[in-house]
């Protein structure tokens, strides 16, 4: 009799070879399930960009509103979430203060504040905007992104390179002109500027020209042309991009020779000015100059030229991305990533294109990931400072997926499908050369989630539409001791594995829970994920076979030799006690002896037990609590405090306001209340000393001082001061 | 995870509350009254708890206190002469999901409503409850309260009070499953908000004594401690009432077991000090509102399955 299939057996059919079932978007591993609406979350992006060195290069929304937000403004602060989310809302590539000025009316409108808080959100508002960078702007979670955050922290470190080089040349220029006669009456009053006017230029130039060093018409013909070079100003970008590593070669070797011309030319103002100079010698040398002959100061100056590439054109011509890595020219190739493509061996393993970089020895190399900009961004000027050659894998944002683009950046590097390290050739030990920083629990196979549950590539496959058909929902309530989380069937054996069936823990879109079955294709790919993440550990130190084994040996010696020197510390202890045993005897012996015939104890005499009581520290209550007698000096009169009549102006001790309403009946001009309703002094203009006076005697909490009159034509004035000196307020 | 921080998320409730939306008539307690200072301080605790006006309840007795409803722009309910609690425990039997702030006065509480004081606390409803002790009838100008001194001069007594007066403290100590108790003083801002507030975060009901000032009828009453705020002892827990320290080093102060019940009573009979801050708390003791409340969600038809449950275990 042939049934339907059980459950498990389709499950079993699917995992072997899945049949491409439709898997419902919405299904998401359970540990993204908090994050499903990304307007509720608040993340790295958009970044605020700035040029304005007073500020950092690029910060996340939520740090830039939480840096500029005044601290005292109550009502603003305690609503920066709602401000970011407005923020995000109103869109990116726009100025944050053009954003900042859209959003304060709606916010206010969404608050429906009282007039003062209202005012006060604005006065605060004000601040916020204004400790913006006026060019800031806001840049979103995209490919575009990428040129953008590179390019802001390139700027910023060539800026001062360029503008040192500028000054160098500006002042050789200055001095080369020393050199060159200047017998014209013209020439010699544009040399002295304003002090023409008091000067006969002609007659000064006959002076001059006769005292000046001649310099032939050779040798003025070649300053004039280092003048030349060193007055023209460098017009090179400082970061270029291009989108092919050949033109990028191209680019570099042009700009180059440009840089090379300035060098040059320095070189030779230095060699002028002493005198030094030798066509026969020199010319040659600084004809040939090229960047190769560049110091590693001057290498600084060359711009910054990246190649910005697709991995997968990248991986298709291997020989010429080495030739140009290996060249040694400090070129900056980036390859954009997709961490889920080619994860399941459908097309052979995927090249690890970092991992590739590191065989090319000399190269300096990280994996990073956009989403991830500090990472980023350190491992750039990093590889800018060392001036080598650098390849720089980066996952850019992915498509082809239904979940927030950063959210899923972030599971690639949690599911170990992009992990996260940096290698730098000039470290001498190997282990000095892995950076591995930045990655989720270094020290684990896979990370945990809030509710200790590992987060596996098979769970950040799930995010992806074209890798969705590897999964299948397993049929509630089926439940099977072959059904293996995916983590433990990765630690069997492959035969044990074999009869298994991997499953991940999802959540549909409704918030269920439901149990997905793995299809086995995926499943060696997470086995390929985790091998490559095992490798980088070792790389890294973590889990080193070589380290471990050496630790092992190291103890098992230590362990040897530890029992040796015990057995031989029990012998002479064994010995010791035999001696004290024989010793304790006798003396025991003796004392009998003394007792029997009537002789004195020599033993001390015990300690008095009432010395030792006062020795003892202070009872406590039987909770652990000591009871703090009050302090000679707090028990006595308290700690003066600031002289409060040395002050002139009035003033109020806010913080032990009562809010009784007295002074601000009085006059709401000269008292008024804060946000948490305490006085202070507003206008001190905008009242009399009488009424300082009287608010001070009223005053339930003795907290305002009036200070001195500030009006000395006030009436009555002799018998107010009498007063509030008698208050002593 | 995700590269995410902790406060990861963005949620905000609809409405956001400034001190104004908790204001309701203007105060018309005298001037130099300590009801003042402890009605700011509740306005605060609502503002930055951001409780929503209409999910908070203020109960009242009588007298000069009682009348703290009228100045909160929440819900009210200004009660009979001692029956605050009686009222207060009638909201939270059934709103479990409103914020119960009780005001209550020395008469108030202390006498009349003696009986319904010592239940309350048995009951361990979750609200917080303040007695305003000013040691006087204000409302009806001068009487003696329970908690008068020896020798204070009243209307009802002229040459002086003669008994000893109540100790609110050690009373409320003395009930079973009473669960948080605490005292401060309404001239010090920072300690009677962090106070009230602790007590409004505790899981029950907590009892706070206010040593409050009535500069009319009691003038002078509590100036040695305000003027010489080292007979103030600060009972300090990394659990109890948190002050800044600019504010704790004014006071004398003393480590104390909040959980210690015998402790409790013994600081809360002292007088060479007057203790500020928690004398007890524990939040395992038995709420009554978390029974009364069970199955308050239940739909009719749940209730009839549940009544059918019930009925079915009897054969007829």
């Amino acid at each position: 009799m042939t049934g339907r299939p059980s459950p498990l057996a389709l499950v079993r059919r699917f995992h072997v070879s899945p049949d491409g079932g439709e898997l419902s978007s919405d299904v998401l591993p359970s540990a993204l399930e908090p994050f499903r609406d990304a307007s509720r979350v608040s993340f790295t992006w958009p970044l605020v960009l700035t040029d304005d060195p007073a500020h950092p290069p690029f910060v996340a929304v939520a740090d830039a509103l939480a840096t500029a937000a005044p601290p005292s403004a109550q009502v603003l602060r305690d609503n920066l979430a709602r401000v970011e989310r407005m923020v995000r809302a109103h869109g990116v590539g726009r100025l944050v203060r053009e954003v900042l000025d859209e959003v304060r009316p709606a916010l206010q409108a969404h608050l429906g504040l009282h007039e003062g808080p209202a005012a006060q959100l604005d006065a605060a508002w004000a601040e916020l905007t204004a400790a913006m960078a006026g060019d800031a702007r806001l840049v979103g979670y995209s490919r575009d992104a990428l040129q953008a955050l590179v390019e802001g922290v390139l700027r910023r470190t060539h800026r001062g390179r360029r503008a040192a080089l500028r000054e160098k040349c500006d002042a050789l220029h200055a001095e080369l002109q020393v050199l060159l006669p200047r017998t014209s009456a013209d020439e010699l009053a544009a040399e002295v500027g304003q002090a023409g006017r008091f000067l006969d230029p002609a007659a000064l130039a006959k002076i001059v020209g006769t005292t000046r060093r001649e310099v032939g018409p050779e040798r003025r013909a070649r300053i004039e042309r280092i003048c030349a070079v060193l007055a023209a100003p460098l017009d090179l970008p400082v970061v270029c991009f291009e989108a092919d590593i050949g033109e990028a070669v191209a680019r570099f070797d042009a700009m180059s020779s440009q840089v090379c011309a300035v060098i040059g030319a320095l070189h030779a103002a230095r060699l002028e000015l002493e005198g030094g100079y030798d066509p026969a010698r020199h010319d040659a040398v600084l004809e040939a100059m090229d960047w190769q002959g560049l110091t590693v100061e001057e290498l600084g100056l060359l711009p910054t030229v990246i190649a910005i590439v697709p991995g997968a054109d990248l991986a298709g011509d291997l020989g010429s991305l080495s030739s140009v890595l290996l060249s040694g020219r400090p070129l900056h190739v980036i390859a954009e990533v997709d961490p889920a493509a080619d994860p399941a061996g459908a097309s052979g393993w995927r090249l690890e294109l970092a991992y590739f970089g590191l065989a090319l020895r000399q190269v300096w190399v990280q994996q990073s990931c956009l989403s991830r900009p500090a990472h980023l961004a350190e491992g750039l000027q990093q590889s800018l400072r060392s001036l080598r050659s650098a390849l720089h894998v980066v996952a850019v944002p992915p498509r082809g997926t239904s979940v927030a683009p950063w959210l899923v950046a972030g599971a690639a590097i949690e599911g170990r499908g992009h992990p996260l390290f940096r290698y730098d050739p000039s470290a001498a030990a190997f282990a000095d050369r892995v950076d591995f920083s930045g990655n989720p629990a270094p020290e684990l196979d896979w990370p945990l989630d809030a509710q200790k549950r590992p987060f596996t590539f098979a769970h950040f496959a799930l995010l992806h539409d074209e890798l969705r058909s590897h999964f299948k929902v397993v049929a509630p309530g089926l439940e099977d001791e072959d059904l293996v989380p995916v983590e433990a069937w990765l630690g069997l054996a492959a035969a044990e594995a074999a009869a298994k069936v991997p499953v991940i823990d999802a959540v549909d879109g409704e918030g269920t829970p439901c149990t997905l079955a793995v299809s086995r294709q995926l499943g060696y790919a997470a086995r390929d994920r985790l091998g490559f993440w095992r490798s980088l550990q070792e790389l890294a130190g973590i889990h080193n076979a070589w380290a471990e084994r050496a630790a092992a040996g190291a103890l098992e010696r230590a362990k040897i030799e530890g029992e040796a020197r015990l057995a031989e510390v029990r012998q002479a202890h064994a010995g010791e006690l035999d001696q004290v045993r024989r010793t304790a005897a006798d003396e025991a012996m003796r004392r009998l002896t003394d007792v029997l015939l009537g002789g004195a104890l020599l033993a001390p005499a015990p300690a008095p037990q009432a010395a030792r009581a006062t020795s003892r520290p202070p009872a406590d209550n039987g909770a652990g609590f000591a009871e703090a007698e009050p302090p000679a000096e707090q028990a006595a009169a308290p700690e003066p405090e600031a002289e409060a009549g040395g002050f002139d102006d009035p003033y109020i001790d806010t913080v032990l306001c009562t809010s009784c309403n007295e002074c601000v009946n009085l006059n709401p001009k000269l008292f008024v209340y804060d946000a948490n309703k305490q006085a202070s002094i507003g206008d001190p203009d905008a009242g009399t000393y009488e009424q300082l006076a009287m608010a001070a005697e009223v005053c339930p909490a003795r907290c305002i001082h009036p200070g001195k009159p500030r009006n000395p034509s006030e009436p009555n004035l002799d018998a107010l001061i009498a007063k509030v000196a008698e208050l002593g307020v | 995870m995700f590269g995410l921080k902790t406060d990861w998320s963005l949620d905000a409730p609809p409405r956001y509350y400034t001190i104004e939306d908790y204001e309701g008539a203007v105060a018309r307690w005298c001037p130099g009254c300590g009801d003042h200072a402890v009605l700011t301080a509740v306005q605060k605790i609502c503002r930055d708890k951001q409780l929503p006006p209409e999910k908070t309840v203020c109960v009242s007795g009588i007298g000069c206190s009682s009348r703290f409803p009228h100045y909160m722009q929440t819900y009210g309910f200004h009660g009979l002469h001692g029956r605050a609690l009686p009222v207060a425990c009638g909201v939270k039997a059934r709103r479990p999901d409103l914020h119960v702030w009780v005001a209550t006065g020395d008469g108030d509480c202390c006498s009349i409503g003696a009986a319904h004081w010592i239940h309350g606390i048995r009951y361990n409803m979750d609200m917080t409850v303040m007695l305003f002790d000013n040691n006087i009838y204000g409302l009806t100008k001068k009487q003696t309260s329970p908690t008068s001194g020896v020798g204070t001069k009243t209307n009802t007594h002229p040459f002086g009070a003669m008994l000893p007066p109540l100790n609110p403290l050690t009373t409320t100590l003395g009930v079973a499953n009473v669960s948080f108790v605490a005292q401060t003083v309404d001239w010090s801002p920072a300690h009677l908000q962090a106070t009230l507030q602790a007590g409004f975060e505790h899981p029950g009901m907590s009892f706070i004594r206010i040593l409050q000032r009535c500069p009319v009828f009691m003038p002078g009453n509590f100036d040695a401690l305000q003027g010489k705020p080292e007979d103030l002892l600060l009972l300090e827990h990394p659990d109890g009432v948190q002050v800044p320290e600019a504010v704790a080093k004014t006071f004398t102060r003393t480590a104390h077991d909040q959980s210690d019940l015998a402790a409790a009573r013994a600081m809360a009979e002292r007088t060479d000090f007057a203790p500020i801050g928690i004398l007890f708390q524990d939040k395992t003791r038995p709420r009554y509102d978390q029974m009364t409340t069970a199955g308050l969600g239940m739909s009719i038809p749940e209730k009839a399955r549940g009544l059918e449950r019930e009925l079915d275990r009897f054969e007829i």
